[in-house]
């Protein structure tokens, strides 16, 4: 009987340690109770700032942990080294220290390892990384490396060699934050971790195709409308390397009907374009990035100048960290991707430099002939090659091993068994890993030998490297000189090669064949003054290579003109430019849609909407209620315009320029007819009276949102953690503006850099340098950004008052 | 009297196992020993261990919660919906408190069975 009460509390205890220790609690997403709160172990170690606001000496048995890292008021690292592989070994050190998590589950999702820590839920998304051949993609760009080029390899082995030294010396009680909420733990960096991180900005900004749909599409309208629906080339564009001035004659352009063995047309200003594609996934036609350089005759100070925000998904870490990278030679400034090494975007005594994605479409599909239902063998021109099959198997957390079979063709893998891609084969660039006798260098060396380029022709042996994903690099020097190279490896193709699902019927498929570096679009110094790139199309009609992709027209349009509609620029316009969120398509839209308006007919709501617009700015400021009407009013006339392709998911949607076009040149045309109408014909006109009633029905009386409120943007944690985000963002920028804010996207970094005797830059980081959101530099950058601010970047090697200092030796 | 003892050492205990990075269960351990050792009554026994386990875990994540101005805490109140980072502390506190005090529960009714059902 006395036994009672010591066996019922011995059960509640052993209950109690039981539910403590259990993670995923009545399948809830939480971790286990007990470690997480435990304030020894669990979250509160989370709370402090930890070693950045330390003096710590630190001592390890490697020759390359050696040097200094000073952090400033902002916590942003000063990194002082000896020599290149010591400075990229603390990079890495201290990117760990304050991106471990991060770094850990970008990579993870590229390669195809989340259902290993996140369960079953994951294991499609995995299934189609590892199909579309990502391992592969970063397990070849290794071994290129390893045997070609091995001074970049020991850059990416020093870089690993820090996470790990970081990682050696990491308690658990220390993990980030989001280890201890989904409870699993670190794991170790190598150089093939780096690769998965370079592969998944290739998937970001090289991997958009149409060639399924374009296929489709024209199917179903036929060659005739489709051509007049998708034409390749925005009459108006002002694209990143205008036509030269007529040098010539019209005959030499017979030459460049010519096909894989294009014209050696030798051209000033010119170097030919390799066809890379940057796309997205989803495509996204609004994603890209501006920048920009004026030359010494167009600033007001006789100094170059030299803008760069490049547009990402925005989130808290954010995907850049700032840092300023010292050593005998060096002494950059800028940003680089938490989990790879060096300095992408920046500047240093002497250059300053920067990247906007080119937006080629990369990407190729083609029909294999199979030679039998299994798959194991197709033919191609001829001849019969054996398919292989590579096996992965995923890991899956609470549940069995899953095994994935991909068949490999000589064009690369076959990711999809249903849809529009089913049993087509993938030809991409971002898996092509040229070796020595292709390039000097690879990706890494290019941005290294940025960071400490003298002068032009440094900066034009730096991109020499570079294959994908294509960049508009943009460049401005102490002397005066400015240059724009869009930059990549680009394959030669035929006219509309790539645009259309292809016959897999040729070995000659294969990209072997490049546009040579000397052929790709340079403006080096042009007579305007300035260069500039907003991911509009590369070139003018007269390139003699053929190519295609998706690009924005109104940006990089817009930009143009305000850099020549300015006499002079000076550091604060090249600012106020980064932050005009003036539209462009709403400024050559909008004045058709309030003048084909019957007036007569409305109501007093119907005046007070039409009269917003009317005086409205075409601004998208945060306060303002036109921008809400104006998205609403052109968006449903885009679907009562183009309501033809509305009952076919997989057809195209043209481009709204084509749109805007011809209700301005055609608003009788049949496109504008709705089919369901049956015998009435509508006009342009009756559309824009049409899609204005909807909206008038839809706000039944009330004023359309602020801008602010229809954008509903905002910040949100990399893993979409609730409450580890931003709040609203209020002030004012839309995708199509020159100031980018959309929800979980916009600049992901201002940069502005004067050079001179002594250069002076400014920037501006939606984030901070730490991924803990207990750290105040967690999002100490998030409200300059969001108003507008920038903070100064210096160059001299050590911040004034460092908040804290680790000493490697 | 005891209790006291029982209270100031279960205190002491915690503190130990914070500052040894111990197991969130070692509180458990230490209170069961304690109890055993003091001749408090079972109740005593739950009750000064749950005191010692609520005030030290409690304590220490009030004091990081306050030293860091929330900046975490509140960040997570938002992530598991609750309204402000000090419930997380409250949570915390009570975590620590039935964790010693069911150990504490145990420690002391063992020893009473042992004895006969006598203190």
């Amino acid at each position: 009987m006395r036994w009672i009460t010591p066996l019922v509390a011995a059960v509640l205890l052993a209950g109690w340690l039981l539910l403590g220790s259990w993670s995923g609690l009545f399948g809830l997403p939480l971790p286990a109770l007990g470690p997480f709160f435990n304030p020894g172990h669990g979250f509160w170690q989370n709370t402090g700032e930890g070693a950045r606001t330390q003096e710590l000496n630190i001592h390890l048995n490697d020759e390359r942990a050696r040097g200094e890292i000073h952090f400033d008021d902002r916590g942003v690292p000063h990194i002082i080294a000896g020599n290149q592989l010591n400075a990229i070994w603390l990079q890495g050190y201290v990117h760990a220290y304050d991106r471990l998590w991060q770094m850990d589950i970008s990579t993870r999702s590229t390669e195809g390892t989340l259902a290993e820590i996140l369960g079953p839920t994951l294991v499609s998304r995995d299934t189609d990384r590892v199909r579309n051949g990502f391992r592969v993609m970063a397990r070849r760009m290794i071994e290129t490396m390893q045997t070609d080029f091995p001074e970049d390899y020991a850059v990416f082995e020093a870089y690993s060699a820090g996470i790990n030294a970081y990682l050696d010396q990491l308690e658990p009680d220390q993990y980030p934050l989001e280890y201890k909420l989904l409870g699993h733990s670190p794991q170790r960096w190598s150089p093939y971790r780096i690769a998965l991180l370079v592969k998944g900005m290739s998937a970001s900004l090289s991997w958009g195709y149409n060639d399924a749909r374009a296929t489709i599409t024209r199917e179903a309208l036929g060659e005739e409308r489709f051509d007049f629906l998708y034409p390749e080339r925005f009459p108006e564009a002002s694209p990143v390397v205008p036509d030269p001035e007529p040098a010539g004659a019209v005959t030499e352009l017979g030459l460049f009907s010519g096909v894989r063995t294009a014209p050696a047309l030798r051209r000033p200003h010119w170097q030919a374009i390799d066809s890379t594609a940057f796309g997205h996934i989803p495509y996204d036609p609004d994603n890209g990035s501006n920048n920009w350089a004026v030359g010494p005759g167009h600033s007001n100070t006789r100094r170059p100048l030299l803008a760069n925000d490049p547009h990402l998904p925005l989130s808290y870490p954010s995907i850049w960290y700032e840092s300023q990278i010292t050593y005998p030679g060096c002494n950059a400034r800028g940003v680089g991707l938490a989990g790879a090494p060096g300095l992408m975007i920046g500047f240093n005594p002497d250059v300053a430099w920067g990247e906007t994605n080119v937006g080629q479409d990369v990407t190729d599909w083609y029909r294999i002939a199979w030679t039998d239902t299994t798959r194991t063998a197709y033919r191609v021109g001829g001849e019969e090659l054996t398919t292989e099959w590579r096996t992965d198997t995923l890991r899956v957390k609470g549940a069995a091993d899953v095994v994935v079979r991909t068949p490999w063709t000589v064009f690369g893998p076959v990711p999809h068994d249903t849809g529009p891609y089913a049993g087509l084969a993938m030809q991409w660039l971002a898996g092509l890993s040229p070796g020595k006798d292709r390039r000097p260098h690879t990706i890494i060396r290019v941005f290294l030998d940025l960071m400490e380029s003298k002068n032009y022709a440094d900066y034009v042996a730096a991109l020499r490297g570079y294959v994908d994903p294509a960049q508009n690099f943009i460049f401005a020097a102490k002397d005066g000189d400015i240059a724009i190279r869009p930059n990549g490896f680009f394959p030669l193709r035929k006219p509309e090669q790539g645009r259309f699902v292809q016959d897999g019927d040729s070995l000659g498929l294969v990209w072997d064949e490049f546009i040579p570096f000397d052929r790709r679009p340079v403006q080096y110094n042009p007579a305007r003054g300035y260069v500039s790139s907003a991911n509009q199309v590369t070139t003018g009609p007269d390139y003699p290579y053929y190519y295609l992709g998706n690009f924005d027209e109104y940006r990089g349009r817009y930009i143009n003109r305000a850099l020549e509609r300015q006499p002079t620029m000076n550091q604060r316009r090249m600012k106020e430019l980064q932050l005009d969120d003036h539209s462009l398509l709403a400024e050559e839209l909008s004045p058709f849609l309030l003048a084909r308006m019957n007036r007569s007919a409305l109501t007093d709501q119907g005046r007070r909407l039409l009269r917003i617009l009317s005086e409205w700015d075409y601004r998208y400021a945060g306060d303002s209620r036109a921008p809400a009407l104006f998205n609403g009013w052109s968006r449903r006339l885009y679907g009562l315009t183009f309501d033809e392709l509305a009952p076919n998911e997989d057809l195209l949607r043209p481009d709204v320029w084509k749109m805007v076009e011809l209700l301005r040149t055609d608003p009788e045309h049949a496109i504008f007819d709705i089919d369901s109408t049956g015998g009435f014909r509508e006009t342009g006109s009756i559309l824009v009276q049409r899609a204005f009633e909807e909206i008038l029905e839809e706000l039944d009386g009330e004023l359309p949102p602020t801008w602010a409120e229809e954008r509903n943007a905002r910040i949100g944690h990399i893993g979409r953690i609730p409450g580890l985000g931003s709040p609203l963002i209020t002030t004012g920028g839309a995708r199509g503006t020159v100031r980018v804010v959309d929800d979980g996207m916009g600049a992901s970094w201002r940069m502005v850099v004067e050079l001179g005797e002594r250069p002076r830059g400014w920037g501006a980081l939606p984030g901070g340098a730490s991924g803990n959101p207990g750290s105040r530099f967690y999002d100490n950058g998030f409200e300059e950004w969001a108003e507008g601010r920038y903070h100064e970047l210096n160059l001299s090697r050590m911040p004034l008052e460092p908040i804290g200092s680790w000493i490697f030796e | 009297m005891y209790r006291f003892f029982l209270l100031l050492s279960v205190l002491l205990a915690c503190l130990l196992c914070l500052y040894l990075e111990a197991g969130w269960w070692a509180p458990a351990l230490a209170a069961l020993m304690l109890a055993f050792l003091f001749p408090v009554w079972r109740r005593g026994g739950f009750y000064f261990a749950f005191l010692g386990g609520l005030l030290v875990w409690g304590g220490y994540a009030g004091y990081l919660h306050l030293f860091s101005e929330g900046r975490l805490g509140d960040r997570l109140a938002v992530t598991f919906g609750v309204p402000t980072g000090w419930v997380l502390v409250l949570i915390t506190a009570l975590v620590g408190g039935i964790t010693a005090g069911l150990g504490g529960l145990l420690g002391s009714s063992l020893r009473i069975a042992l004895a006969g059902g006598k203190r």
